[in-house]
């Protein structure tokens, strides 16, 4: 929920805040994570997800991922999904998260290096 | 999806996928009428088939898939309430959904998270220009996420302060006490 706006001081925090989600997303990057928001990922609840991981990495001060956005891709039944590229190219699909389970996405693959096994699509 | 918020997300999700730069989203409260109106315009392709064959849950433009539901729940969302959902070629060359809800019909689903959509969609695709606009009777609000590219702008100053009231006024009309804070900040 947002907070209101009742002084200055809000009113930068607002701005400041505006800036780091954009910063998560501009240029180049270590990591890149995408949130898949078709309708079966809407509707299994990555909105949701999308929120938590823009507030973990930016609680952790993480500067070296970007953030984005894509639709369906197929797996309708492992969503909500997450996909993690780092800068080889490799991906890594984690499906079925929860707000838990993402936090400790960001908190085992991305701040640490491990991906987190147990919540990897296994195709 | 029990969440209006959820159905405009799945809306600009269409709209990105099928090529648009421009998202116009217009949320619209008519008390006296007693009709919520959500539009969504982009500056895509338009439609390739009739209105309502884009309707039918089995119809979908994404290749490997058979269905395409999202449209067709904002629309059955929209009818419970009484109200309905249309698809039309818009002025910016692409096309124009509006789903209009009785506001006071008890089927009506909530607005939902509002603030979070908004600032998710934003940041996450920065490369797409979003005007948004928050109309109570005849009162306009509009944010343009243009003006955050540049920040240090006096332009874009003036419109993260609007983006900051568009929060605030949707807080407020998540509340109990719906609108007030709007009627203080328009």
């Amino acid at each position: 929920m947002a907070q209101r706006i009742a002084s200055p001081e809000d009113l930068k925090a607002v701005r400041e805040k505006a800036q780091q989600d954009i910063d998560l997303r501009s240029g180049q990057k270590e990591l890149r994570i995408t949130v898949h928001m078709g309708t079966c990922g809407i509707a299994a609840g990555a909105r949701d997800l999308l929120t938590v991981l823009m507030n973990e990495l930016q609680q952790n001060q993480v500067t070296y991922v970007s953030v984005t956005q894509t639709g369906c891709a197929g797996l309708c039944d492992q969503e909500p999904m997450i996909t993690i590229t780092d800068k080889n190219g490799s991906t890594f699909r984690y499906g079925r998260l929860s707000k838990a389970k993402v936090g400790e996405v960001v908190r085992g693959h991305v701040l640490r290096g491990q991906p987190m096994v147990e919540y990897l699509i296994k195709i | 999806m029990r969440e209006l918020a959820l159905h405009l997300l799945d809306l600009v999700e269409n709209s990105i996928r099928v090529g648009a730069t421009r998202i116009g989203i217009h949320l619209q409260l008519d008390r006296a009428g007693d009709w919520l109106m959500l539009r969504v315009k982009d500056n895509g392709p338009g439609l390739s088939v009739r209105p309502e064959e884009a309707l039918n849950p089995f119809y979908t433009t994404k290749s490997g898939k058979r269905t395409g539901l999202g449209l067709s729940l904002l629309q059955s969302a929209a009818e419970q309430t009484g109200g309905g959902l249309g698809l039309w070629s818009c002025d910016w060359g692409g096309l124009e959904v509006w789903a209009k809800f009785r506001w006071s019909h008890v089927d009506r689903y909530p607005l939902g998270e509002w603030p979070e959509t908004l600032a998710g969609m934003v940041s996450t695709r920065p490369e797409i220009e979003f005007l948004f606009e928050l109309q109570l009777d005849d009162r306009i609000l509009t944010f343009q996420s243009t003006a955050l590219r540049n920040p240090e702008s006096t332009e874009a100053v003036d419109s993260i302060q609007l983006y900051g009231r568009v929060l605030e006024a949707l807080q407020s009309m998540l509340s109990v006490e719906e609108f007030r804070l709007f009627h203080e900040v328009v």
